[in-house]
């Protein structure tokens, strides 16, 4: 189980996480979601050590460390492989550094995505660099997968390919924290939705309980962030006048 | 045959080392070539040692009648008075060395953050091993010419300063002054 209990982080004077309580169990597959700002990458680079906070963060009890670091993979869309290397390379890399590295699910995603294995990271497209970005977190043997805006700048047919691929491998025990703005589109088969907003957790559901009231995640999103519906046309109506 | 075998098993043995010991997809041979480039023109600077030499040593003979005599009493400088920064060469590759692992931290930031990979490798000391121990061995390897550059430069002192000329206590021979005419 992975606890974040109380997470506060601070760039200067500006406050990105405020006392963040979360805990995310074995199997889960969460939608994290937020406005521009809202803290999402904040919040998973604090899970993976890259940033200094306050609060605690454990896996199964233990402070994260590099004892149990290979736990966790994390795949971004700023982009974590070595443009360099081609795709076998990586596999070479990660078979030495992660014992429980998943070589059978790297093939197959590799032959579905139809990747080349010999052709350097840099010269594939954003969306298949995307495509191997998300491989890699899958394969890497972690039972924690975190995606912050994975399919950024992939069509539409392709995150639906990957959707549909992500639904399939993922193992009861493997977790799933997907950072998104693309909520209609992952609904679908995320099991729980988290909402932050300006730091702070402002909405946790499941979406059984979400389905059971009638809502749809959209409706639940724009509910918590106090959307108001009716402010385009105010705005437009007020533009015309004038 | 054999032979040639050998030599290109042993040579995709040290490319691999090379490899394993730098950031993933790094061309490591072009900070060879650096490295290379820099022991040469080191070398080279260096070779001033003799230039000076040659021309205190000319100042411990005068010409008498057309030929070179040894002055009376004239002692030899030290040898570092007289070697004095013709290793400056070595030092700076030393010092450029050292600072090539900042450039190769910062070569995880380059067409990618795969620094985000490289901090949570479960090998703790991998990200700082791959970008400090070959610009490390690199800055040792060019203190090491140095030394033996000096060595050479010492021995070609000893040998080829007059044994009258030479000051009798080591110290003296190293430090020394000495006193030309």
């Amino acid at each position: 189980m992975l606890n974040i209990n109380g997470v506060t982080k601070s760039y200067g004077k500006k406050t990105a996480l405020q006392k963040v309580t979360l805990t995310l169990s074995p199997g889960e597959i969460v939608g994290l979601f937020g406005e521009n700002g809202a803290g999402k990458t904040t919040l998973m680079k604090c899970m993976l050590g890259y940033l200094r906070f306050r609060g605690k963060i454990t896996l199964d009890g233990e402070l994260i460390s590099p004892k149990n670091i290979g736990r966790m993979s994390f795949a971004t869309c700023e982009h974590s492989f070595f443009p360099n290397l081609n795709p076998a390379e990586h596999r070479e890399f990660y078979r030495m550094n992660f014992t429980s590295f998943r070589e059978k699910r790297f093939s197959g995603l590799m032959e579905f995505f139809q990747l080349p294995m010999n052709r350097a990271l840099r010269q594939f497209s954003v969306g298949q660099q995307n495509q191997f970005e998300v491989i890699l977190a899958l394969c890497q043997g972690a039972d924690y997968i975190l995606m912050d805006e994975p399919f950024a700048g992939n069509d539409v047919f392709n995150r639906e390919d990957f959707y549909k691929v992500l639904m399939g491998i993922l193992e009861p025990e493997e977790t799933l924290l997907l950072s998104t703005h693309l909520i209609e589109e992952v609904q679908s088969f995320i099991g729980r939705a988290v909402l932050l907003h300006r730091g702070t957790v402002a909405g946790d559901v499941s979406v059984e309980e979400l389905e059971e009231s009638g809502r749809s995640l959209m409706d639940f999103v724009k509910e918590t962030y106090r959307y108001q519906a009716d402010r385009v046309g105010r705005t437009l109506s007020m533009l015309t006048e004038e | 045959m054999k032979k040639e075998a050998q030599r290109g098993k042993t040579r995709a043995q040290a490319a691999a080392w090379m490899s394993r010991w730098s950031p993933p997809g790094l061309d490591w041979r072009i900070e060879l070539y650096w490295l290379g480039g820099g022991l040469v023109l080191s070398l080279f600077y260096g070779l001033t040692f003799f230039g000076a030499y040659f021309n205190v040593r000319n100042e411990l003979f005068q010409s008498v009648h057309g030929r070179m005599q040894l002055i009376g009493g004239a002692v030899m400088p030290g040898f570092f008075i007289v070697a004095d920064g013709c290793l400056r060469g070595f030092f700076a590759l030393a010092a450029v060395m050292a600072a090539l692992s900042g450039l190769r931290y910062l070569y995880y930031f380059q067409g990618s953050k795969s620094i985000y990979l490289m901090r949570r490798l479960p090998k703790r000391n991998e990200l700082w091993l791959r970008c400090a121990v070959l610009p490390a061995a690199a800055a040792l390897l060019s203190l090491c010419a140095a030394g033996i550059f000096l060595l050479v430069c010492f021995a070609v002192y000893m040998n080829a300063t007059p044994e009258a000329c030479l000051a009798g206590e080591l110290y003296e021979r190293l430090w020394g002054a000495g006193s030309l005419q």
